[in-house]
Order: C-alpha cells, then structure tokens, then sequence
C-alpha cells in the first residue's frame, strides 16, 4: 500500500500520542504497565489508565505509595472512589495530585472523615 | 440541500472518489467543511490519503451507511469487535498504520476506535519486548529505568485482576 514511501510522519501513527492514548483505553492495566516500559515516550501516554482510578474499595494500597512516586504520577488521578479511612485521606493530600474530578466515599458515621477531606 | 446530492473527493495521487453526501458525513472533518463553506462544486483535496487507503475508508463508511449507533458503536471498550469489523482489519500492518491516520486525519471516530482496537489486540498479554518487535520501537530505556517504571506502575499496588 506504500507507506513505507510516504513521510516519516505519516507513516508511523504509533508515534502520535493522541493515537497511543485511545490504544490504552482498550487495554487492561496490566498491558498498560507492559506498555509503559516500551519506550520513554510511551511510558506518559499509557500510564494514564493505570493511576485514572483509585478504588479504596478494591486496594487500599495507594495509601501506602511512596511520595515520590506520587509526585511523578498523582496528576494522573482524576477519579476516587470508597474512602473510608482516614489514611485515604491524608494519601490524597498530596500536592501532585491535581486533577480530581469524582471523589466518592463510603458513607460512614464518622464526620470528621468529611472536615478533614474539605481542607484537600 | 437535496438528499442524493454528492462530493467528490481527490486523493494523493489525484484519483477522484464520487462519494454520497451521507457517506462524506460519516467524516467530521468533511461534514463541518461542508456545512461551513457548503457544496462548492469542486473536488475536495485529501492529500494525507492514498487512493487504496480513501477506497477502504469509503467501503467502512458504506457497511456503516444506515448504522444508527455509528457515533457511538466503539465505546463498550470491552465489548467484542462484530464480525463485519474483525474481517475488515484483517490487513497488513502497513494498511493498518494507514487506516489509523486516515480516521485521525478525516476525524471518523468509529474507525479510529476500530483500528485502535485492533492495535491493541495485537498488544494483548505481550510483554515489553515482544510489543516492541511486533511495532519496531527502540528501547530508549537502560534496564533499571524499565525497572523502575514497571515497578512504579505496577507490582505493589495496582490490581492487576
């Protein structure tokens, strides 16, 4: 079909990160992670999916990420879901992690829980 | 604006393509050009599309004609590809790569989603090496900063169920 003839740009839509962005949106997060240790460049467009979602629910180690990592990855995290301890919290409170969209608790009696994540 | 009315289009190497305005609109790109400047009455230049890539294109648009969930087929990430689909792909990875920048490039999203899709199959239960093969992508990476990375992202915490 000849596109080995064509532009470099043109041929390689591999190297387009719009393109390696809607790839990993249909990957699991354990290809994401085999993705992300391609090369440099894939590495920021497949980790997306894997920090999007923190499910307190689910895994409660977030709480327990170094916070140099978090640093490196926290912009990542847009969506939480089922804080329930206090720890939750305090993992949240972390300067790098900046772009929440949806935080859901699970509803307890503890209303301090509330005070403390308005201070986030 | 009459129903049956038709574009034609031009491709790279200057072949033209007598299209239906409702296929031309499966494109957001062509859509929102002709509804903006309107039928000119003159070919429109895809100089980022060969003619073999701009007849699959047009054969997608056509099967998809009368789809009433055309905008939104693809968004069941999960869901399986239709049998239609999966023959359809069923390409060299040079067409492929083509396929997927034709879709960007004329912004036809169930196409883009498609072909996506179909990369990522190929990506499936691949380790970092076996996926950097079958694309042929140089590890830019010394071994302890893939390390690094794939420990960050994911051994200790992410569920990986």
């Amino acid at each position: 079909m000849g596109y080995k003839k064509k532009h470099k740009y043109f041929s390689k839509p591999l190297e387009l990160p719009e393109v390696r962005i809607r790839i990993a949106s249909f990957l699991s997060n354990k290809d994401c992670i085999s993705c992300s240790c391609v090369s440099r460049a894939w590495t920021m467009d497949f980790i997306g999916p894997i920090w999007n979602t923190i499910d307190f629910g689910i895994d409660d180690s977030f709480s327990k990420i170094p916070p140099e990592v978090i640093l490196k990855y926290g912009h990542h995290v847009h969506r939480v879901f089922n804080i329930l301890k206090e720890e939750h919290i305090t993992s949240l409170q972390h300067p790098a992690i900046t772009s929440l969209k949806r935080v859901e608790f699970f509803v307890t009696k503890n209303q301090n829980s509330l005070a403390h994540f308005l201070d986030v | 604006m009459s129903a049956h009315s038709q574009i034609l289009l031009t491709s790279s190497e200057g072949t033209e393509f007598l299209i239906d305005r409702d296929i031309a609109d499966k494109s957001m790109l062509l859509k929102c050009m002709l509804e903006d400047i309107g039928e000119i009455g003159q070919a429109v230049p895809l100089p980022n599309v060969s003619g073999p890539i701009l007849t699959k294109v047009i054969e997608y648009c056509t099967h998809h004609r009368d789809d009433p969930n055309f905008l939104s087929a693809n968004d069941d990430v999960t869901a399986d590809i239709d049998e239609w689909d999966l023959e359809y792909c069923k390409v060299d990875q040079g067409t492929l790569y083509e396929l997927i920048l034709a879709a960007n490039y004329l912004d036809i999203k169930p196409l883009m989603d498609l072909t996506c899709k179909t990369v990522a199959n190929m990506i499936k239960a691949k380790s970092p090496e076996e996926i950097r093969k079958t694309f042929n992508i140089t590890n830019d990476f010394t071994p302890e900063e893939e390390d690094q990375v794939r420990r960050e992202n994911g051994k200790d915490w992410v569920d990986e169920h």
